[in-house]
C-alpha cells in the first residue's frame, strides 16, 4: 500500500482532461460516489502551473491524449514535483490495448481505466483507489 | 690351327662416326672370320694332312732301311761269329787229351792269338772237369748249362743234334763273361770269353759303318739283356724293353732318353742281336721343314687374306656406313641428303635407291608441311569463328542474366548496351523506344556513354541523334517503320589502306508481338564490316531486349501497383485506428450521461423517459462494439493484436457468460441449452477474446431466432476441444457460407435484417474477427446450417498450448 487510505466524501480529486464533457460525466460519477471536491485541470502544464493554488490532492485522475504533453510526460514532470511526489495517478483514457497498459504500468501510474467510462463501475473503481488498491482495467 | 690364326688376327676397326646409335659395325669382323676361315682352314687342314703323311712314309722308309742295316749287320755277326768259333774249335780240336805241359804252350798260343779269351775248360759229360786253362777255373762250369738258354729253350743235346758238327753255342754268364759252349756227346767244350772285349772286337769288326746309318746313326749289340753301345761298358736293359719292342713305325726313346727310330735283328743261331737306331730328329728333319715351310706359307696366306678382306670390306661398309650416317640425318631432321654413287655394284643401286628415296621424302615432307600450314590456317579460322560464336552466346547469356536479374529499365538498357559493345567490340551501341503514340523514337541508352553536356555535335554520340522523328528516313526510323534490320555500310575514303574502315550501322527493331517497341541500334568500324552470323545473333539478342524491357517495364507497374495497395492498406489500418479512437471519445459521453440519467443520478425520471434514454444508452453501447470490433480487425491487420494466453477452464467461461446470454434472449421464448461436461482439459487461450467470440455466436444465435433453442455444447478428442453454438433460427442459405466469415472492410459483409427491417449492425464483423480469433489460437471454426431449421457455429481448439510466436504475449 502506497498511500494512505481517504473515504470518498473527505478526498480531493483531480482531473486532468482536455473534453470537459468528460469531466462533468467524472464529477457526476464522484458525486455520486460521495466525493465533494473535485479540481478540473485540462493539462498537465496547467498542473504545474497552478500548483501552489491548488489545495491538497488525493487523487490524480490522468487523460493520456493531452495537448502539449501526452499522459506519460505529464506524469513524469508531476513526480518530480515535491507536492504530488505520493499522490496516487491513475490513468483515464480511451487507447485500452493491452502496449498502452503496459506502457501505464512502466511509466510509473497508479492505476488504469478505460474510456469510454462504464458508469456502472466507474464509481467502484474510484472508491476503491481511495482505499488504497491499484485499479488495473482489462485485469 | 687355321682358327686359332684367325682370332689372333685383329679385326680392322671402322671410323665410328654415328654418335646417335649405340650400335657397332660388326659386318667387317664377320666378313673377315669368314674369309679367314675360308682360306686358312682347308688350307692348312691339307698341309697338316700332308705333313703327317710324309712323315708316316718317312719313317716307314727310315725304318725299313734300318731294318736292312740290322739284317745286314746281323748276318755279318752271324759269319763272324761262326768263323771266330769254327777256328777256335779248329784250334782245340784233339786238344782234350794233351798233358799239362803242352795244354800251356797250347794256351799260350791261342791266348795270343784270341786277346779275348780269358780260359779253356773241358767238362765231361757228367759236369766233371776233365782239364782247364786260363782264369776258366773259376767257373763253376755246372752252372754254365743251366744259364745258357734263358733265351733259348735249346738244350745242349738238343743244339748238338741240331747242328752234327759240333756247333759252339754261345752261352752268356754275365757282361763279362761269355762263354762258347761245344758240346759232344761225351765232353763239353767250354771257351771263356770276356763280354766287353768281345763286344769291343764285335764293334769293330762288324757293326761299325756309319755310311750306312747317317750321322746319328748307331748299331748296338744285344746279348742277354745286356746292351754295348760302343763296346766298353754294356748297358743293363730294362725287363720290359729288353730287347726293344719295336712297334709299327719303329719310333721309340732309346736308354740315352733320345727319340729315336730303331730296326732289331736276332742271330737266332747265337741268341745275340743287332739294334740299329737312328735319332728322329735326323730322321724327320726333312718333314720338320716341310710342316715350318706349311706354317710360314699359311700365315702368309692368312696376313693376305686379311689385308685383301680389310680391303673388301672397307669397300663395302664404307658406303653402307655413308649410307647410314645420312639417314641418322635424315630421322634427325636433315631431309636434304644426297650422296654420290661411287660404284656400280649392288651398294651403288642402294645409294641409288637411297638418294631416291631421301629425295621423295623430302617433298613429300615439304608437302606435307604445305598442307600442315593450309590446315592450320583452316583451323585457325575456325577456331576464330568458334571463339566468335562462344563471345556471341556468352554475350546472349550475360544479357540474358541481366534480363533476369536488372529490374529498372534503364539500368537494364544500359548493362545491356555494355554487354553488346563488349563482346562484339562495337564503336556504339545504342537503344531507341518509340515513345507513346509512335510520331518520336528517342534514345534511351548508349554504350559508351556520353554526358549530354559534352556532346557538341550528333558525331560524339557515334551518330546516334537524340531523337528519330517518324519519316525522317534514319536508318532507326526505317528499321521501326519498315519492321525489319537496316544494314548501312560504307568504306571510309582514307588514301591510306591501313586507316581505311567499314563504317557498319545496323539498326534492329525491338519487336514485342506486334508490336514495334524500339530500335537496337549498332555502330561497328570493323574492317570486315557486319557479318550475317553477327547479324542472326544481334536479331536474337534484340528480342531478348524487347522482351526483357516488356518484363521491366510490366515489374514496375506491377510494383507500383503493389506499392500503392500496400501503402493503402496501411493507410486503412492507422485511418481506422485514429477513427475508432476518435469515435470513442463521444461515445463516452452518450453512454455515461445516458447511464447517469438512467441511474437517476441527475434526478428522477419519467419511465418514457427512461425508456428512451435506455435506447440511447444501448444503441451507444452497439455502437462502441462495433467500435471496438473494428479496432481489433484493424490491429489484426496490422500485426498488433496480442493473446493474453492463461490456463482457462472453459465451464467457467460459459458460466460467466450465461448472464448476458440470458439478457439476450429476454422476451424471447427460446430455452438455453448447456451441456458442458466437467472434466473438460484445461485450455491455453486469452479468456476475454473467448468470451468475445461466444458472446458472439450468442448474439448471432438470438438476433435470427424467434423461438426455439440456443444450446452451446462441448465435447473434445485426443487433442481438440470442440465448442459449437446452435440455434433453431432462420438458417443460412450454403452460398453465403464462405461469405460468412469475410471481413467487413472487404465490401460483402452481410445485411442482416430484423423483422423490423432493421439492420443489424456488427453481425458481420463480429463473425469475422470470432474466426480470426480462433485462429490466432491455432483453432478453426465453421458453420454447418439449414435454411428454416438454424444454423451451427463450431469451432476447436487445441488442448495444448500454441506454439506460433505471433500467438504468444
Amino acid at each position: 500500500m502506497k498511500w494512505k487510505p481517504i473515504p470518498p466524501s473527505n478526498a480531493v480529486i483531480l482531473i486532468v482532461e482536455d473534453n470537459l464533457n468528460n469531466f462533468i460525466l467524472m464529477t457526476r460519477l464522484l458525486a455520486f460516489l460521495g466525493v465533494k471536491k473535485c479540481e478540473w485541470k485540462a493539462s498537465g502544464w496547467k498542473v504545474l502551473e497552478f500548483a501552489e493554488t491548488l489545495g491538497n490532492i488525493d487523487l490524480i485522475l490522468m487523460d493520456i491524449a493531452l495537448p502539449d504533453a501526452d499522459g506519460f510526460e505529464s506524469l513524469a514532470s508531476l513526480r518530480s514535483h515535491p507536492r504530488f511526489q505520493n499522490v496516487p495517478i491513475v490513468a483515464v483514457t480511451a487507447d485500452i490495448s493491452l502496449k498502452n497498459v503496459a506502457r501505464a504500468r512502466e511509466a510509473g501510474f497508479d492505476g488504469f481505466i478505460g474510456k469510454p467510462l462504464d458508469p456502472d463501475r466507474f464509481p467502484e473503481q474510484v472508491r476503491r483507489v481511495l482505499q488504497g488498491e491499484e485499479v488495473w482495467e482489462r485485469e | 690351327m687355321g682358327t686359332g690364326i684367325a682370332a689372333g688376327v685383329q679385326t680392322p676397326r671402322e671410323p665410328r662416326s654415328i654418335p646417335t646409335t649405340g650400335m657397332r659395325g660388326g659386318l667387317g669382323r664377320t666378313l673377315l672370320t669368314a674369309f679367314l676361315l675360308l682360306t686358312i682352314l682347308p688350307l692348312a687342314l691339307i698341309g697338316g694332312y700332308a705333313a703327317q703323311n710324309n712323315r708316316d712314309s718317312l719313317q716307314k722308309e727310315v725304318k725299313s732301311k734300318l731294318q736292312a742295316v740290322a739284317t745286314l749287320k746281323g748276318e755279318e755277326l752271324r759269319q763272324w761269329l761262326a768263323r771266330n768259333g769254327q777256328r777256335l774249335q779248329l784250334s782245340a780240336l784233339e786238344k782234350e787229351n794233351l798233358s799239362e805241359a803242352r795244354r800251356d804252350a797250347w794256351w799260350a798260343g791261342i791266348s795270343e792269338q784270341n786277346s779275348d779269351l780269358l780260359g779253356v775248360a773241358f767238362v765231361d759229360s757228367a759236369g766233371r772237369a776233365l782239364w782247364m786253362v786260363g782264369e776258366c777255373r773259376n767257373i763253376p762250369l755246372t752252372m754254365a748249362a743251366p744259364k745258357r738258354g734263358p733265351t733259348s729253350s735249346l738244350t745242349v743235346s738238343e743244339k748238338a743234334a741240331s747242328s752234327p758238327q759240333g756247333q759252339f753255342v754261345l752261352s752268356r754268364t754275365d757282361s763279362n763273361l761269355w762263354l762258347l759252349v761245344e758240346e759232344t756227346e761225351s765232353r763239353t767244350l767250354v771257351f771263356c770269353l770276356s763280354g766287353a772285349g768281345m763286344a769291343r772286337t764285335i764293334q769293330y769288326d762288324v757293326l761299325l759303318d756309319e755310311a750306312l746309318i747317317g750321322k746319328t746313326g748307331k748299331v748296338y749289340l744285344i746279348f742277354n739283356s745286356w746292351l754295348w753301345p760302343d763296346g766298353v761298358d754294356a748297358v743293363m736293359l730294362a725287363e720290359d724293353s729288353a730287347p726293344p719292342r719295336l712297334t709299327g713305325d719303329g719310333a721309340y726313346v732309346n736308354y740315352l732318353g733320345v727319340p729315336v727310330i730303331g730296326a732289331y735283328y736276332h742271330v737266332a743261331d747265337y741268341d745275340i742281336g743287332v739294334l740299329v737306331e737312328q735319332a728322329q730328329s735326323e730322321t724327320l728333319e726333312s718333314t720338320n721343314r716341310i710342316a715350318a715351310t706349311l706354317i710360314a706359307l699359311v700365315l702368309a696366306v692368312a696376313l693376305a687374306t686379311t689385308i685383301i678382306s680389310a680391303f673388301v670390306i672397307r669397300q663395302i661398309t664404307r658406303p653402307v656406313i655413308r649410307l647410314t650416317e645420312s639417314a641418322v640425318a635424315m630421322a634427325e631432321g636433315d631431309l636434304a641428303q644426297h650422296l654420290e654413287v661411287t660404284s656400280r655394284d649392288e651398294i651403288g643401286i642402294l645409294t641409288y635407291v637411297f638418294n631416291d628415296m631421301a629425295a621423295d621424302l623430302k617433298s613429300l615432307y615439304e608437302d606435307l608441311e604445305d598442307k600442315v600450314a593450309e590446315r592450320t590456317k583452316r583451323l585457325q579460322q575456325a577456331n576464330y569463328q568458334i571463339q566468335r560464336r562462344a563471345l556471341h552466346l556468352q554475350a546472349s547469356q550475360d544479357v540474358g542474366q541481366a534480363i533476369t536479374s536488372v529490374r529498372d529499365p534503364a539500368l537494364l538498357l544500359n548493362r545491356v548496351t555494355d554487354l553488346i559493345r563488349e563482346c562484339f567490340v562495337y564503336a556504339s551501341v545504342a537503344v531507341y523506344i518509340v515513345e507513346p503514340g509512335g510520331g518520336e523514337i528517342r534514345l534511351r541508352a548508349l554504350s559508351p556513354a556520353m554526358r549530354s553536356d559534352t556532346i557538341t555535335d550528333v558525331g560524339d554520340q557515334g551518330g546516334w541523334g537524340e531523337r528519330v522523328y517518324a519519316g525522317d528516313g534514319s536508318i532507326i526510323e526505317r528499321a521501326v517503320r519498315k519492321r525489319k534490320p537496316q544494314v548501312d555500310q560504307h568504306q571510309t575514303n582514307e588514301d591510306v589502306e591501313w586507316y581505311r574502315r567499314t563504317l557498319s550501322r545496323v539498326a534492329i527493331p525491338l519487336r514485342m508481338g506486334d508490336r514495334i517497341t524500339g530500335v537496337l541500334a549498332v555502330l561497328s568500324t570493323e574492317h570486315e564490316g557486319i557479318q550475317e552470323d553477327e547479324l542472326e545473333i544481334l536479331e536474337l539478342l534484340a528480342g531478348q531486349v524487347a522482351i526483357a524491357l516488356e518484363n521491366a517495364r510490366a515489374y514496375e507497374r506491377e510494383r507500383l501497383a503493389a506499392q500503392q495497395l500496400e501503402e493503402a492498406e496501411v493507410f486503412k489500418g492507422r485511418f481506422l485506428a485514429n477513427m475508432s479512437h476518435a469515435l470513442r471519445e463521444p461515445l463516452n459521453t452518450i453512454i455515461g450521461f445516458s447511464r447517469l440519467m438512467i441511474k437517476g443520478i441527475d434526478g428522477a425520471m419519467t419511465p418514457q423517459q427512461i425508456q428512451d434514454l435506455e435506447r440511447i444508452y444501448d444503441d451507444g453501447q452497439r455502437l462502441l462494439f462495433l467500435i471496438n470490433d473494428i479496432l481489433a480487425i484493424s490491429q489484426i491487420q496490422a500485426g498488433m493484436m496480442e493473446l493474453r494466453l492463461q490456463e482457462v477452464a472453459l465451464p467457467e467461461i460459459v458460466a460467466g457468460m450465461m448472464p448476458t446470454a440470458s439478457a439476450l434472449v429476454r422476451g424471447k421464448e427460446i430455452d438455453l441449452v448447456q451441456e458442458i461436461p466437467e472434466d473438460l482439459p484445461v485450455l491455453n487461450a486469452d479468456p476475454a477474446r473467448l468470451r468475445h467470440v461466444l458472446v458472439h455466436l450468442f448474439n448471432n444465435a438470438a438476433k435470427f431466432t424467434e423461438s426455439g433453442q440456443i444450446a452451446i455444447k462441448a465435447w473434445c478428442n485426443e487433442d481438440q476441444v470442440y465448442v459449437s453454438v446452435s440455434d433453431t433460427g432462420v438458417g443460412i442459405p450454403p452460398e453465403d457460407f464462405e461469405r460468412l466469415f469475410i471481413r467487413f472492410e472487404k465490401g460483402v459483409a452481410l445485411k442482416p435484417m430484423d423483422k423490423e427491417g432493421r439492420w443489424q449492425a456488427g453481425i458481420g464483423l463480429g463473425l469475422a474477427l470470432s474466426k480470426e480469433f480462433i485462429e490466432m489460437h491455432g483453432g478453426q471454426m465453421w458453420v454447418t446450417s439449414e435454411l428454416g431449421k438454424g444454423s451451427t457455429f463450431t469451432f476447436s481448439l487445441p488442448c495444448h498450448a500454441p506454439t506460433s510466436p505471433a500467438l504468444e504475449g
